[in-house]
């Protein structure tokens, strides 16, 4: 008679194949500056107040 | 022949005389188009044309260095430790609703491999499960027990399925490491279909405990098993040329090596404090998951000061590999926009300068042929716009004054672009006969003639490769994609309606190209030919080589001698094919056992 006793193949592997408990963090790494290339460029193009004052009427 | 620079000295002067020789090359194909162009007087036709010749030759010549560079030295023995291993190993097979029995046989191999050299007890494998198809996972849960009971590995072989696939294969091994990553020192990634003699890892381990700043350590997989006229020249080209070519890259890289995702060992405390990858911001195809995860992987360890390395005197490593050009360009497709989208991390912070080259590198192996279909349009409009010669162009002189003709030059150019092509594998032809390496490859004569069959057929499959992969790169910048149609048989056979299905769009762009070609500019049509005649024919190019190989050439070392590693995994595949565990599916109880 199938009882409780009664598991699935996929309780079975759990049971005698799981992975052990020991994690290991791993923090996300930085990829992309926090300002982008256009935008970088775009700053270093601009003039800035004190350039601007610089180069008078 | 190893020398005694140091490393980084050495390093230093492998890119450099690389660098040399591409540019004397860019520059002598850039120079001599001019003054080609410049019979009838130069225009901007002749400038765009000479720019796309200079960049596509820097690329072949790039190709061809790295070859002759890697046939001309040796690299010194890398440090290994002659102690027995020690380190703790577990070998990852992340799987994705493949074949569970022929991907779980291969595990069972690998055990009995690694049991053979003594250091079994040393070796864990995790089977990491991202299967959607429940009827395969249900497959899958069944083989896993049925591995465990056959290899004796309970606590030894874990298995384990994931209920979301996030981040696909990334996240598939983050999930792995988050969860268990701390219990072994060090992990060998594996792909579904990759084989490994248990010596070779051993050796691994060994290379990695000798040399404590090794983060990662990639091998040079061989293709094996393959069956078709396309997958036999594949494994052909895989397993004769490829040694000098990773050889070349091996010296340029130093320690800046590569990932090539799979057949690689690595250090697993290194790999997650570098390696934790973010979503990259927007939508896809440049924002989201990172797809071409191992480049980024190689270029975050060595960020981070490890070293990455390729080892490409290790043998016993094996993958297989697509049976047919659709197959093929499915793949290519993948890689394509894997690779497109590091275009967004060429300035990412901190990167070793080889790290954002080999980003550039990826890129330009997809965009590199746009040039040449570049270059060819741009010829096309420069016949049609060039102006009949003026004879007469001085007033009151009555004999003709013919304009110089530079023909020689364009054949010269042509002749040095092939030989860029060819050469390098001419030579490793030579030196393989020469040094005996040819006896693997079913001795000098069958290799030369090998050699000189896979020249024709790769340039027959090029244009036909070219415009998949003009597809994929112009798909991936407007985020589309065609669709493929299926591929029903498990050998790669395609029938010439599949292989026109496949490939109809480039026959039709070939066969139009011909017709304007002869009508815009018939004095092209020659020079076109081998480039339009195999568009014109690609589904039969496609079907033909998707075919069984019966032929003598192009056979290879692991077809002569079978592995180990692959001769145990047929015999574990026969083994269970014919007798598929009644006692663990027992018939009307499926799937249930009973415990106990």
């Amino acid at each position: 008679m199938l009882d409780a006793s009664i598991v699935t193949e996929t309780d079975r592997l759990a049971q005698i194949a799981s992975l052990p408990d020991a994690p290991l963090a791993m923090p996300q790494q930085r990829l992309e500056r926090a300002e982008g290339l256009w935008a970088r460029l775009r700053r270093a193009l601009t003039p800035r107040p004190a350039d601007a004052h610089r180069a008078g009427p | 022949m190893a020398d005694r620079l140091p490393s980084r000295a050495r390093t230093f002067r492998a890119r450099l005389s690389v660098l040399a020789v591409s540019s004397v090359s860019a520059a002598t194909a850039f120079v001599l188009f001019l003054q080609f162009g410049a019979a009838d007087g130069l225009d901007w036709v002749d400038y765009t044309r000479s720019a796309l010749i200079l960049a596509s030759t820097f690329w072949l010549a790039w190709g061809a260095g790295q070859g002759l560079l890697g046939l001309t030295t040796r690299p010194p023995l890398p440090p290994r430790s002659d102690g027995p291993p020690t380190a703790r190993t577990v070998l990852l097979v992340p799987v994705y609703n493949e074949d569970p029995v022929v991907t779980f046989a291969r595990v069972a191999a690998m055990d009995a491999s690694l049991a053979a050299t003594g250091h079994g007890d040393l070796f864990s494998f995790a089977i990491l499960s991202d299967t959607r198809n429940e009827d395969i996972a249900r497959r899958e849960a069944h083989w896993a027990l049925r591995l465990i009971r056959d290899r004796d590995a309970e606590g030894r072989i874990f298995y384990r399925r994931r209920d979301q696939n996030i981040g696909k294969k990334t996240g598939n091994i983050e999930d792995f490491i988050l969860r268990s990553g701390a219990a072994w020192e060090f992990a060998l990634i594996l792909d579904a279909d990759s084989l490994m003699e248990g010596e070779t890892i051993v050796e691994m381990v060994r290379r990695m405990q000798a040399e404590p700043r090794l983060g990662l350590l990639q091998t040079l997989p061989r293709v094996i098993n393959a069956r078709s006229r396309f997958g036999r020249t594949m494994q052909f080209s895989a397993s004769f040329y490829s040694p000098g070519f990773a050889r070349g890259l091996a010296m340029m890289q130093g320690e800046t090596g590569p990932f090539w995702g799979h057949n690689a060992m690595m250090r697993i405390r290194a790999f997650a404090e570098s390696c934790g990858l973010p979503p990259l911001a927007g939508r896809p195809p440049f924002g989201g998951h990172i797809l071409s995860h191992d480049y980024v992987e190689a270029a975050l360890l060595a960020r981070a000061g490890w070293i990455v390395r390729l080892d490409d005197d290790l043998d016993g490593s094996y993958e297989e590999g697509p049976e047919n050009i659709v197959d093929h360009a499915k793949r290519d497709r993948r890689w394509c926009q894997g690779n497109l989208q590091h275009a967004r991390l060429v300035g990412a912070p901190g990167l070793r300068f080889w790290s954002r080259w080999v980003f550039v590198q990826g890129i330009l192996a997809y965009v590199a042929p746009l040039f040449w279909l570049g270059f060819m349009f741009a010829s096309v409009a420069a016949q049609m716009l060039a102006e009949p010669p003026d004879y007469f162009p001085l007033p009151n002189w009555p004999f003709p004054v013919f304009p110089p003709d530079e023909t020689a030059k364009a054949i010269g150019l042509a002749v040095g672009i092939f030989g860029l092509l060819f050469l390098p594998k001419l030579l490793i032809a030579a030196d393989a006969a020469a040094s005996g390496r040819a006896r693997g490859f079913g001795g000098a004569g069958r290799a030369l003639a090998s050699t000189l069959v896979e020249l024709v057929q790769s340039s027959v499959m090029a244009p036909v490769f070219l415009m998949f992969q003009t597809r994929a790169v112009l798909q991936v910048l407007t985020g589309t994609d065609g669709g493929w149609p299926p591929n029903n048989r498990g050998d790669g056979r395609l029938s010439l309606a599949e292989a026109w299905a496949a490939s109809r769009w480039i026959s039709l762009t070939g066969v139009v190209s011909l017709i304007l070609l002869d009508w815009l500019a018939p004095g092209l049509l020659l020079w076109m030919l081998p480039v339009a005649l195999p568009m014109a024919l690609a589904p039969v190019i496609v079907a033909w080589t998707s075919r069984p190989s019966e032929t003598a050439l192009m056979t290879v070392p692991t077809e002569l001698v079978t592995p180990p590693v692959v001769a145990a995994h047929q015999a574990v595949l026969r083994h269970w094919q014919a007798d598929p565990a009644p006692d663990l599916l027992p018939a009307g109880l499926s799937p249930l056992i009973l415990r106990g």
